[in-house]
């Protein structure tokens, strides 16, 4: 299991990133995130909500309500402007430190 | 016989006793419930254990509070931050103008009648200018966006008056009878263009990070 620190810092560019394969609501990004990381990435439900709220305060991402095709009422998140050049930022910044733990591990085999 | 609507019913009535009393989350949250609901259902769970699994996976009412007061507190913080920077950064800008070209006339200024208030006042428009900047970097929303732009189309107005076609007369805003020296209108047209220059640098910055976004997202979906 990944320590909560990881998930809590993950969960930004993680939705960001899901959001910019098009719009979702909360439910599906939750069973997406699982699915990606064959449940290793566990979120307590309840808690993406405060981060889409986030989001959207911080004009990331944009809501809006609308039925689903079994006629139930939900609220679909999608990227704003800002939303994809956070979300490039976060690739960034995640891409740095993945390529100097590469390069610290690969240093260890020789 | 387990109830699965009282239950939910009374699932929404401990989150408005933990404090969590906005429509929309609310039903946001009891959307979510509903739909896990309905997934540990069809793998075969009965409908109690259903409920009470998906219960827990939503989490402690008074940790979901907790965290969406965090938000709350913030956007609140956030928005009367950025209201009270514009209007003070307005303010010093407006009045620093003003009191430089109407009392102490800076853009038709002479070396020889120097005095220690124009560099003061100078310094002021210099803070207005360095403030509207700052706050259209932090500006996350485009209603900001545009208000700085305007600014910065005023500062540059203002620029063009600083440097004027001769010959010079007393007509309109800013009109002036005679000349600044060379070096100093073309100064201070600079400083009141530096704005302009930022704010062009910074929205180039936004569309080349925009379209690397982009081109990351196709990457990914091949």
């Amino acid at each position: 299991m990944i320590r909560k620190e990881l998930v809590a810092a993950s969960a930004e560019p993680l939705v960001l990133s899901l959001l910019s394969k098009g719009e979702s609501y909360g439910y599906a990004i939750i069973q997406e995130v699982k699915a990606r990381s064959d449940g290793k990435l566990n979120w307590t439900d309840g808690m993406l909500y405060p981060v889409l709220h986030r989001m959207e305060h911080r004009g990331l991402i944009k809501s809006r309500w609308a039925e689903s095709e079994t006629g139930r009422k939900r609220k679909y998140y999608s990227l704003k402007k800002d939303g994809k050049t956070a979300m490039a930022r976060h690739h960034e910044q995640w891409s740095l430190v993945h390529s100097v733990l590469a390069g610290l591990r690969k240093e260890q085999y020789v | 016989m387990f109830n699965l609507e009282q239950s939910v019913s009374e699932w929404r009535q401990q989150m408005l006793a933990a404090g969590i009393k906005t429509p929309v989350l609310l039903e946001e949250l009891e959307i979510h419930l509903r739909e896990e609901i309905e997934r540990q259902m069809k793998s075969g769970t009965n409908t109690q254990m259903a409920f009470e699994i998906s219960v827990r996976r939503i989490g402690q009412p008074k940790i979901l509070k907790h965290e969406f007061q965090k938000i709350e507190r913030t956007s609140m913080k956030r928005s009367f931050m950025l209201i009270v920077g514009w209007l003070a950064a307005c303010f010093i800008l407006v009045a620093g103008l003003f009191r430089a070209e109407w009392v102490l006339n800076l853009f038709n200024w002479n070396p020889e009648s120097w005095d220690w208030s124009i560099p003061v006042s100078a310094a002021g428009v210099l803070v207005g200018i360095t403030a509207v900047w700052f706050l259209a970097k932090a500006s996350r929303d485009s209603a900001s966006r545009v208000a700085s732009l305007l600014v910065c189309f005023f500062l540059v107005w203002l620029a063009i008056q600083v440097l004027p076609a001769e010959p010079l007369d007393h007509s309109g805003f800013l009109g002036r009878s005679e000349s600044s020296p060379l070096w100093y209108r073309s100064g201070l047209a600079l400083l009141l263009c530096v704005p302009v220059i930022f704010w062009s640098w910074w929205e180039r910055r936004r569309a080349v990070q925009m379209r690397h976004s982009t081109r990351g997202n196709q990457y990914v979906q091949t």
